[in-house]
Parts: C-alpha cells; sequence; structure tokens
C-alpha cells in the first residue's frame, strides 16, 4: 500500500463497489476497499442485531477489508491521500465526513442518478417531482 | 509522535449463517434482538430481483400476498441501484405504461431523499403543524411499552409487530396501519414511532421513513391517514387475525373514527 493507492470506504449504504470512479481514479492506481466496523459509531445508530447481521452479511460477499475500530482514526492514520466516499444524505455520515476533511482530501463519488432535477428545483411534495420524473422514466 | 497501529481486520469466511451471526454477537455485544431471515448480501439481492412481478403490481400492491418487491433492504444498503430495478422490470413488459405504478413508486424513495437533502432539519422536527386539532404538546413523546413488545390488545397490529419484529420487514400498508394507530390512536409523537422503525427494519432509511411518518401523522401531508378494521380486513384478513372481538380498538367507521381521535376538525 501507498500513498498514491486510491482507497475507497463503504458505508453502509454503499455496499457494493461504485460502478463509476471519479475521474481523478486512474485505471492503474491500485485500489483499496474497506468497510470500518465502527462499533461505537454503529450503536449510536441504534442499529438491531437484525441489521448488523445484514450489514455483515453483505460484505462478506465483497472484495474488501473490514476493519475495526474508530473511523476516523483508522482512516485518518492510512498512508494514503485521498480518500474515496459514496454520496450521502444520511446526517451521522456526512458528519463523519466532515470530521474526515480535517485530515485528508475527501472525494465524494456521487450518487447514481434516478431521474436529473434541475439544480434550482426544490420540490415540496412528490406530485410535483412526478411532474418532472414522470417524462424521464416514462419517456425513457 | 503518536504510535500508530494497523487496525484489526474482521472476519469475512464463515462455515455457516449461524457462525456469522454468533461472530457478530460477539464483536457487538450490545446489538438487541436476534437475526432475520432475509439474506443480506449481492447474491440474495440477485435472487430476489429476479423474482419480482412489476406486470401485476399496481393491481395487487395494497395487499398482504401482493406482488411487491421486497427490494427495499437492498436498495437501501446500495446492494442494487434503482436503475438495476428498472431494468429488469422493463424485461417483463412491452410497453413502458404497463410499470406505471411500479416506477412510480420506486420514485418514492428518491424524492424522500430530494426533499431531506434541502431540508436536513425536517429529519426529526414537525414540518407543518398537525391537522388534528391537537398541538404537537398534546402527543407523547416515548412509545408505549406494549406497542413495542406487540402486546397492544388488537391482534392483527400485534401480529404486524411480531413481524417487524422477527423479521425487520414490513408491508408497505401495515407500516401505514401501525404508524396511524401510534400518532393518531395512541396519540405519541410520530418520532417516537419513526426511531421505532429505524431501529427494526433491514430498509431503515432516515429521509424514507422519517417523512412517511409526518406523511401519516399530518405534519407533511394535507389529512391525517387513518385505517379501520373494515380495511386492514379488506387487504390482510388472509395474513392476520382481523375478527372484530379481537380488534375492537380499530372497529369503528371512519366518521366515528375522526369524531373519536381528532379534535374539532
Amino acid at each position: 500500500m501507498t500513498s498514491n493507492d486510491a482507497l475507497i470506504w463503504l458505508h453502509e449504504y454503499s455496499l457494493r463497489l461504485p460502478t463509476k470512479l471519479p475521474l481523478s481514479v486512474t485505471s492503474e492506481q491500485p485500489k483499496i476497499y474497506c468497510f470500518i466496523w465502527d462499533d461505537a459509531y454503529l450503536r449510536q445508530q441504534n442499529y438491531s442485531l437484525k441489521r448488523l447481521v445484514f450489514i455483515y452479511e453483505s460484505l462478506t460477499q465483497l472484495p474488501i477489508n473490514i476493519f475495526q475500530g474508530d473511523t476516523i482514526n483508522i482512516l485518518q492514520q492510512r498512508p494514503e491521500k485521498e480518500i474515496y466516499i459514496e454520496s450521502t444524505s444520511y446526517p451521522p455520515l456526512q458528519e463523519k465526513i466532515k470530521t474526515l476533511e480535517e485530515y485528508k482530501t475527501v472525494k465524494i463519488i456521487p450518487a447514481e442518478t434516478w431521474v436529473n432535477i434541475p439544480a434550482n428545483k426544490k420540490y415540496q411534495r412528490f406530485f410535483q417531482y412526478w411532474k418532472n420524473a414522470e417524462k424521464q422514466l416514462i419517456q425513457k | 509522535m503518536t504510535t500508530q497501529s494497523l487496525p484489526l481486520s474482521l472476519e469475512k469466511t464463515f462455515e455457516s449463517r449461524e457462525e456469522l451471526i454468533a461472530y457478530i454477537k460477539k464483536i457487538s455485544p450490545w446489538a438487541q434482538g436476534e437475526a432475520s431471515k432475509i439474506m443480506g448480501g449481492r447474491r440474495a439481492a440477485e435472487q430476489s430481483l429476479s423474482q419480482i412481478d412489476p406486470l401485476h403490481y399496481a393491481a395487487t400492491r395494497n395487499y398482504a400476498d401482493g406482488k411487491v418487491s421486497r427490494l427495499s433492504p437492498y436498495i437501501t444498503h446500495g446492494i442494487l441501484a434503482l436503475e438495476e430495478v428498472r431494468l429488469q422490470a422493463m424485461t417483463h413488459v412491452s410497453c413502458v405504461q404497463q410499470i406505471y405504478k411500479f416506477l412510480q413508486e420506486l420514485s418514492w424513495r428518491d424524492f424522500w431523499h430530494h426533499f431531506a437533502a434541502h431540508h436536513p432539519q425536517t429529519l426529526w422536527t414537525d414540518i407543518e403543524m398537525y391537522k388534528t386539532g391537537w398541538k404537537s404538546s398534546d402527543y407523547a413523546d416515548d412509545l408505549p411499552a406494549d406497542i413495542a413488545e406487540g402486546k397492544t390488545g388488537v391482534a392483527c397490529l400485534d401480529q404486524f409487530i411480531a413481524q417487524l419484529i422477527d423479521t425487520g420487514y414490513l408491508h408497505n400498508h401495515a407500516r401505514m396501519y401501525l404508524a396511524a394507530y401510534v400518532v393518531h390512536f395512541r396519540r405519541v409523537k410520530w418520532q417516537a414511532g419513526a426511531g421505532w422503525f429505524l431501529h427494526h427494519l433491514l430498509d431503515g432509511d432516515i429521509a424514507s421513513n422519517n417523512l412517511s411518518w409526518q406523511w401519516v401523522a399530518s405534519t407533511f401531508s394535507h389529512k391525517p391517514y387513518i385505517f379501520n378494521l373494515e380495511n386492514v380486513a379488506r387487504y390482510f384478513s388472509e395474513a392476520v387475525d382481523t375478527s372484530p372481538q379481537n380488534n375492537q380498538e380499530i372497529n369503528y367507521s371512519y366518521s366515528e373514527l375522526t369524531e373519536r381521535l381528532f379534535h374539532d376538525i
């Protein structure tokens, strides 16, 4: 492992290898995928054993390392300069990412787009959203 | 100078599922409950994806044995992408209009995430006032123990709760019944119920879950969602006990319920 490798941190809402990495990751660059079993964090989310088993079972089918410990400590100590993380709207994970940015260069892998929403649009009700989504999904 | 140590790598190979479960109990001994029969992982996701029946989804989706996909745990955890589901659904039909409702329902999650991204503060706070005639302060903060344990005395709801606790999955219609029962019949804040669902559901997703609870509660909709025994019996009579004698608390007409549950509306 070297500082030029690309480290991809998978969180519990991204339990698959990303299909598209940002262009800054070259095809020759070694990629290291990891999930961190951060017990304090998982406990704080109040996940049941059902959820933990589901997550772990999913991890065992991926070519990744599962590290145990505090997410920030582990990622902070990694030699890789850049850490790639799939976009998330889950506030506790966003907090972790914000903290990590104090120590590392974090690059967000954009979430796959289901429908394109104009940047200035903030839909307040589903059927306003659906008017736009319908055109894209039904005419696709 | 700080000492750097290599993090501990956890096991990935197990002889059996039981061994994997025992391992998780060892590394996270605080975790409550037992494992669900619903399997995690890409293989199980692909198996479920191959079994969807989007063509009959619209007509049957509200029924206990309706052709719902049950893919939500895999979608929530990013194991399956919505686009993969769409492409698989398209292989069942000759025209996209045949799966209109299926695609519309898949889109709800995207909408909740869009809304939550712009209004993250609404995930745990009322978006609007309750339209029930009651103030937020009229609702209890905590989930009563009889609900958490599935001992409400309303037979069909207790069976839904048992299923939630046992499997971590509930039909969407059953989720709406439970949410309406918690908020409107028992007058408990939607936040208490939302947290309870997030604890148990394998597809627990804060945006979809909490905003749906707000929709039922009427803090994110024009009116409260309520149900009665007749409605449960119509859709779930084969799945749960819908006998009037075992479900008295919900055995009223809608006008009677409106009178009983709400305040001057």
